[in-house]
């Protein structure tokens, strides 16, 4: 769904992006996609992808985001919580907890609320195997 | 039998040398069949519906993209192939399933028969694009989310087939049956040399849309024209068309 570049931070090829909301565009409601998504205009419900998520220094989200991975730039009103990868740029203002794997925090961004990185859950999943494994033997 | 439809404007003497060079080309070829020249009161729907009624082994429509969109907004789902010999101007659809003017009788005689995605407004269907205007769209996604744009362009693409969806993202899964929602805005960055403009471009991938706003109007493939339109979803596999080896998808 969503290649290694991006994980770490990476530059995103524009065939990899499925979705895209322009500055001038205004989306309500449960904003589910599956790809890679880009948002540069206005947002307001629930943002959810298994892809990559890029949150443009334009857009203004007000809504819980969940994504695989994120670079957010913009203004984020609600709860974000990334599977992998977050990096939030210097343009960023973010009020509400945030929850990833990994954290990258530029200097001048604004963020009010918690902040915490855990394992992912993929790494539980596997760990979880594991430990099945070894009782099993 | 095969069915051939002709449009109106090839009772113009200068295309008298090109249609009797492509008939003695499909008679040599074994492929003659019945012949309907449409007229100021044989509307193409009327022709369409009765010569469907007959089963043709083939409708071939004759003429451009005008009437081909034409026919394929009333063919969609329909079990005849769609054949065509493109004579006039515009014929894009004609190029972009690779056909010309010059390989069509052959590409007839050939007959590859595809099953083509189309978009389907209500009970009309497109093949590449359907364009909607009206003031203040709001339009509703695949029944979980709305959209509002005042954007100068709001299109449907249906990117299987569109050579202008360069900018879609790549197709990773081809039972993934879905359309594309093109919302355009030309943005004047102002400076103080030279103003220049750029275009903004939204895509939203989707399977259903709901056209919520009033006074809405969708342009099918640039020349079906709907008022009031209340859904654009996916037909799969809604049209059995005749196609080229040079095709574009």
């Amino acid at each position: 769904m969503f290649n290694k570049n991006l994980s770490e931070g990476g530059v995103i090829d524009k065939k990899d992006i499925e979705t895209i909301i322009g500055a001038s565009v205004k989306v309500e409601g449960n904003f589910v996609c599956e790809g890679n998504m880009i948002i540069d205009g206005q947002v307001k419900g629930n943002v959810q992808t298994n892809g990559f998520l890029q949150i443009g220094r334009s857009a203004s989200v007000t809504a819980d985001v969940k994504a695989a991975n994120s670079r957010i730039g913009g203004e984020v009103r609600g709860s974000v919580k990334i599977d992998g990868y977050l990096e939030i740029n210097e343009t960023a203002k973010i009020y509400g907890d945030i929850e990833a794997t990994s954290l990258s925090i530029a200097r001048g961004a604004y963020i009010s609320g918690h902040c915490s990185t855990a394992e992912s859950s993929s790494t539980n999943n596997k760990k979880k195997s594991e430990a099945k494994d070894s009782s099993a033997n | 039998m095969h069915t051939y439809i002709y449009d109106t404007f090839l009772t113009d003497k200068k295309y008298f040398p090109i249609i009797n060079s492509i008939e003695a080309k499909i008679t040599e070829l074994g492929l003659s069949g019945r012949i309907c020249r449409l007229s100021p009161l044989r509307s193409l729907r009327d022709v369409i519906s009765q010569e469907l009624k007959r089963l043709p082994k083939t409708l071939i429509i004759v003429g451009n993209d005008s009437i081909v969109s034409q026919a394929i907004s009333i063919m969609g789902g329909n079990e005849v192939p769609l054949g065509i010999i493109p004579i006039g101007e515009p014929n894009n659809i004609a190029a972009r399933l690779g056909i010309n003017t010059e390989n069509c009788c052959s590409i007839l005689s050939a007959r590859r028969v595809v099953d083509i995605d189309l978009g389907a407004v209500d009970s009309k269907t497109f093949l590449k694009s359907a364009e909607i205007n009206g003031e203040q769209l709001r339009l509703m996604i695949d029944n979980n989310y709305y959209i509002e744009s005042s954007a100068s362009k709001v299109e449907v693409v249906n990117s299987f087939l569109n050579e202008e969806a360069g900018d879609l993202p790549a197709k990773s899964n081809e039972d993934k049956r879905q359309l594309h929602l093109v919302i355009t805005k030309e943005i004047i960055k102002k400076s103080l040399l030279k103003n220049s403009r750029e275009l903004e471009r939204s895509i939203i991938p989707f399977a259903d849309l709901q056209v919520v706003s009033d006074n809405a109007t969708i342009t099918l493939d640039g020349f079906v024209k709907i008022t009031n339109p209340h859904s654009i979803s996916v037909l799969p596999r809604g049209l059995k068309t005749i196609v080229g080896r040079e095709r574009g998808f």
